[in-house]
């Protein structure tokens, strides 16, 4: 049973710098205790999570309790990324998230067959995404329960 | 149908050389029409049925005694046994031969039997009628008498027995196995000439009495010739049946026919013109003999009526009677006698008398005018007659004086005194027949070289001729031996019978015709005779007038026939040479056709190539039709194909119907393959397995197909690329919106806060959005510019291109080495210049920004003409690529590197400028930090060796 305390690790799977940073800041706010790992292209993405490449060395990673995933990613692709952690029968157990500015049908129909707990499309407005920020953050890091 | 072979052939083949057609419809039916069979079957029988009937109804009037039942009219002659027996007889025959001719054999030899048989008692029959033998044989037992006219009943007509011969040689001809032409006409016209008698025959029944040419030969009967008729008709109806097959005999058969009709016809109207002239001729004859003797009678009366009066006056004179009584009371006196004298005389000299006589009661002579000597016998007077047997004055008829053998006639007159019964004296005028009379009598008027006026008397049953007869008597003249006297007997009897014309034989044994008259009041007759010869005499020359006509008009007719067949004959050879000629022309148009087609066509016959056409020749590669004919289709076919094709046959033999399969490969003769399309159609040619084979090349459909395919499969792929396009586009563009949205938000929240260092990593993250979306936009524009098709062609020297292109990115190479490896040739490029420049910019770019970590950078641009392509490259040292992502380098918006500050759309425009100058990019690289080659080629079109460019 985990400590109520201790830190939701999520894997952020993001191209682009600038969003991150718009998670990082909305989750930060929450003053949950989370810590944050961005990688920025699927390769790398895949290669936290199944300790290859640069992550090679345990130290440097960490079974993520949650993945923010991106589909639109350099290399290897969102959905790419997906299918392979899913395929894992390890690490098909963290819930995925899919974060996306893409609305598109079939992106969504790809992503729950891929195993995709949830599906959430970045607003354009400002508000709108704090507030989108703010229920991910009460449902995922408070309500959720972590095994 | 004409032999396929003939619709090929390069020349038209030779006209078949005409069999000469031995009549007119050369040009006729193969095969007999089972319809008209039938009927002439159906024909056969019933004219079977009607002689069978003619003579079992006959039979039965012979049998039953019913007279109209064997000669319909009572008046005419009857049908004998014989004929009915005959008819039965032949009406079986034919029904056999309707019905059962061409099956068995056994039967067959029955009827030929029969008919011999029939022939031979016909013919027996004939030559027995001719001699004039009847033979009471003819009435099988039947007892018959009888007459009809002169013509004894029960026997066959000649005429019949003639038709009855020719029926069976017609017959036995038909059911002969020849085949020959003069058989089948020969029974034809025995059959038409026995159709010619009957319709005479009947003719001659419609028309008048039973057509009797001499009275004495038995005519055919009315129900004979109807019998004869139809028999002649079932015989034709034989005959047709039998060739039917050659049809060529019917123009032939009608002419014929018709001819014996136009005879039959021409005898008919002949012989009718012919009888009406002899009634004609008869009827003057009577009319003229009649005349004659009407006026000879008239004649002879009134001599007699003269005679009777010249004695008349001396009869009632009482003065010449008193003269008388004195003279025999003074027999002496020579005054008185001087004056009886002189009354005698005068009267013998006035009236011509030979002999005036005067005599007493007792018959004594006393006085004689002319003087001559006085002897009782002088008055002579016939046998047994005496001058008292005359009360009033009488003629004496013709007698022979005793003694004299000259003749006299004579009038006996007595002269009474008033009162007295007892006559006192007689006078007899002595008359010499020769002196006047028999000139009177035999004088002719008009001339005639046998006819003659015959005075005849007649005494109780005696008769003799008074006058003298103009011929010598034959020897053995006994009147009353001759037909004529016989026939004088029995019309002079009925002296009320209408005024006929006898005819007999005269003394002289010559055949006469011969009016008869009696004087009335006398015991005398008239005979006005006439030989028949003379009387007929014109009717010989009519005759022969007829006859002479009759075959100028048959020969003419015939000539005519003739001619007409001729013509026939020509026409239909002409109509056939014609309708040869135009099928033959049809024929040339249809194998133009054929051998024109643009798709091969072939004709298989078992397994063998029959016929090819000239398009087929060209499919095959053969030069010549010898080289495909006669060959086996399957070794133009691919083996694989075989049994399909097999199949096709198959199913075209079955089905009757066109088949076609979609492809298949046929090798050519000199081994390439084509591929074809295939169908298959049966081939009607004599019943025999043919198939009818098109070949269409489908090659060329068959690259616009592939072609085509090509084309959608491009338009998928560009369609799916700018799916993808709109898709990455509109994401890529909505990101850094995003951004800038957010980060606005954040801006205005850390502006309230204040937080400087927050404000500036706000504006850091809006403006390298907006920078983003900028650059975004300018690339999709450059991509879209490159476009499709190169906007401008210009001939620039590859070197100043690559020279440009290093000039451009200058500044960002820095202090990576470059080397240029170009071939010695200067080379020219044609193309859009500075998109070509471009490319190169983006390699460059490219190579410079994946350098990675290395220390030492070299970038190399180099070209190399190959076989038909230029091929260049631009090649680095640095990171290298992965090889899973060769390929994905050049997708739109991929980028490899998320921290580069590209949009990831360099690669796809080099790659679009590439595809515009029809050329092919790829990358090669050994692997990740082992450098990265970008290949790419320009078509042979696009780049040439310059002829004036000084080497570099």
């Amino acid at each position: 049973m985990r400590d109520s305390g201790s830190p939701v690790h999520i894997l952020l799977v993001e191209d682009e710098v600038a969003h991150a940073e718009i998670v990082k800041r909305n989750l930060r706010d929450f003053n949950v205790a989370n810590a944050i790992h961005h990688v920025s292209d699927g390769q790398e993405a895949l290669d936290y999570l199944f300790g290859l490449g640069r992550y090679t060395d345990a130290a440097r990673r960490q079974r993520p309790d949650l993945i923010l995933l991106d589909l639109r990613l350099p290399k290897i692709d969102g959905i790419e990324v997906l299918d392979t952690l899913k395929r894992d029968p390890d690490l098909r157990a963290i819930p995925t998230i899919v974060l996306t500015t893409s609305p598109a049908e079939e992106d969504m129909a790809r992503a729950y067959r891929g195993g995709a707990a949830s599906y959430l499309v970045k607003p354009l407005d400002f508000s709108k995404f704090t507030e989108l920020m703010k229920s991910f953050g009460f449902y995922w890091l408070l309500w959720n329960r972590f095994p | 149908m004409r032999p396929a072979s003939s619709l090929f052939a390069s020349t038209p083949p030779a006209p078949e050389p005409q069999e000469a057609p031995s009549g007119p419809s050369a040009f006729a039916e193969s095969a007999p029409s089972p319809r008209r069979v039938l009927l002439l079957r159906r024909g056969q029988l019933c004219c079977a049925g009607v002689i069978v009937a003619l003579g079992v109804v006959t039979w039965l009037g012979w049998i039953f005694d019913l007279p109209r039942w064997r000669g319909v009219y009572l008046d005419y002659v009857p049908m004998a046994p014989s004929t009915a027996s005959f008819f039965i007889l032949f009406g079986l025959l034919l029904a056999w031969s309707a019905r059962f001719e061409g099956h068995g054999h056994r039967s067959h030899r029955v009827a030929q039997v029969v008919t011999l048989a029939l022939g031979g008692t016909a013919l027996l029959l004939l030559v027995l009628q001719a001699i004039g033998i009847k033979s009471s044989f003819e009435h099988f037992g039947q007892t018959i008498a009888g007459w009809v006219g002169r013509i004894a009943i029960g026997y066959m007509a000649p005429v019949t027995a003639m038709a009855f011969t020719l029926a069976s040689l017609s017959s036995w001809l038909l059911l002969g196995k020849r085949r020959q032409i003069w058989a089948r006409a020969v029974a034809m016209t025995a059959a038409t000439s026995i159709a010619a008698i009957a319709l005479v025959a009947l003719f001659a029944y419609t028309h008048e009495g039973p057509l009797v040419v001499d009275a004495t030969i038995t005519p055919p009967a009315l129900n004979t010739s109807l019998g004869l008729l139809f028999l002649a008709l079932g015989l034709m109806a034989m005959a047709f049946r039998r060739d039917l097959k050659q049809q060529r005999h019917h123009l032939n058969d009608a002419l014929l026919v018709t001819y014996f009709l136009l005879a039959a016809g021409l005898f008919a109207v002949g012989h009718f013109n012919y009888q009406g002239y002899v009634q004609q001729v008869k009827a003057e004859g009577n009319r003229e003999l009649y005349a004659v003797i009407d006026l000879k009678v008239q004649d002879l009366e009134r001599w007699r009526k003269e005679r009777l009066a010249d004695a008349q006056v001396f009869h009632g004179n009482a003065h010449f009677t008193q003269l008388v009584a004195a003279f025999l009371a003074q027999p002496q006196a020579p005054a008185l006698r001087q004056r009886l004298w002189t009354w005698l005389d005068h009267v013998q000299r006035a009236y011509d008398y030979e002999q005036v006589w005067l005599a007493d009661a007792t018959g004594l002579p006393l006085l004689v005018a002319p003087l001559a000597p006085l002897t009782e016998a002088e008055i002579c007077l016939p046998e047994g007659m005496r001058l008292s047997d005359a009360s009033a004055p009488i003629l004496v008829d013709y007698h022979l004086a005793p003694g004299n053998h000259k003749g006299h006639m004579a009038v006996l007159t007595p002269l009474r005194r008033e009162g007295e019964s007892e006559p006192l004296a007689y006078l007899v005028f002595r008359i010499d027949p020769a002196a006047g009379l028999w000139q009177q009598v035999g004088a002719w008027p008009g001339l005639s070289d046998s006819a003659e006026l015959l005075l005849g008397s007649r005494h109780k049953a005696e008769m003799r001729i008074l006058n003298p007869l103009r011929f010598p008597a034959a020897k053995d003249f006994d009147m009353g031996e001759s037909l004529l006297h016989q026939a004088l007997t029995a019309d002079l009897l009925t002296a009320t019978k209408q005024p006929t014309l006898l005819e007999g034989r005269d003394y002289r044994g010559v055949e006469v015709i011969a009016a008869v008259r009696t004087v009335p009041a006398s015991p005398w007759f008239l005979i006005a005779k006439i030989d028949r010869e003379e009387l007929y005499a014109p009717l010989e020359a009519r005759l022969w007038q007829t006859i002479i006509m009759i075959i100028l008009l048959l020969t003419f007719s015939g000539l005519l026939l003739v001619a007409i067949a001729r013509q026939q004959r020509a026409r239909h050879l002409r109509l056939h040479l014609e309708a040869n000629a135009a099928l033959l022309a049809s024929e040339l148009r249809f194998k133009s056709l054929i051998d024109n087609a643009p798709v091969a066509i072939f004709i298989n016959r078992n397994d063998t190539i029959v016929e090819a056409n000239q398009a087929c020749l060209t499919l095959f590669g053969a030069d010549t039709r010898t080289q495909l004919i006669g060959s086996n289709p399957f070794d133009r076919f691919h083996p694989e194909v075989h049994p399909w094709v097999q199949q096709c046959f198959a199913a075209a033999d079955d089905e009757h119907v066109a088949k076609t399969s979609r492809e298949t490969k046929i090798i050519r003769r000199d081994g390439v393959e084509v591929a074809v399309e295939l169908t298959v159609a049966p081939f009607a040619e004599h019943a025999l397995r043919a198939h009818h084979v098109v070949l269409r090349d489908i090659t060329p459909l068959k690259a616009s197909l592939n072609a085509l395919k090509e084309s959608q499969e491009e338009l998928h792929q560009r369609n799916a690329e700018l799916v993808r396009f709109t898709y990455t586009a509109s994401h890529d563009l909505k990101s850094p919106l995003v951004t800038i949205q957010t980060f606005l938000g954040y801006l205005e929240q850390d502006l309230a806060r204040e937080a400087t260092e927050d404000i500036a990593k706000d504006l850091h993250f809006i403006r390298t959005a907006a920078d983003k979306m900028a650059r975004l936009l300018e690339e999709l524009l450059t991509l879209s510019r490159v476009g499709r098709r190169i906007a401008e062609e210009i001939d620039a020297p590859l070197r100043a291109i690559v020279e440009e292109a290093l000039a451009l990115v200058a500044g960002r190479l820095g202090e990576a080495a470059i080397t240029l490896t170009l071939p010695s040739q200067a080379i020219i490029v044609r193309g859009d210049r500075a998109r070509l420049v471009d490319l190169l910019q983006n390699l460059l770019d490219n190579a410079v920004k994946f350098m990675g970590e290395q220390g030492t950078p070299h970038i190399e641009v180099g070209a190399e003409p190959q076989a038909a392509t230029l091929l260049l490259w631009v090649r680095d040292n640095g990171m290298g690529i992965e090889a899973r992502y060769l390929d994905k380098v050049f997708g739109l918006f991929e980028k490899l590197d998320a921290h580069g500050d590209g949009v990831g759309m360099g690669l796809a425009i080099v790659r679009r400028i590439v595809e515009v100058h029809g050329g092919r990019i790829w990358a090669e690289s050994a692997g990740l930090g082992r450098g990265t080659t970008f290949f790419f080629t320009l078509p042979r079109d696009r780049w040439s060796i310059s002829q004036t460019e000084p080497p570099p």
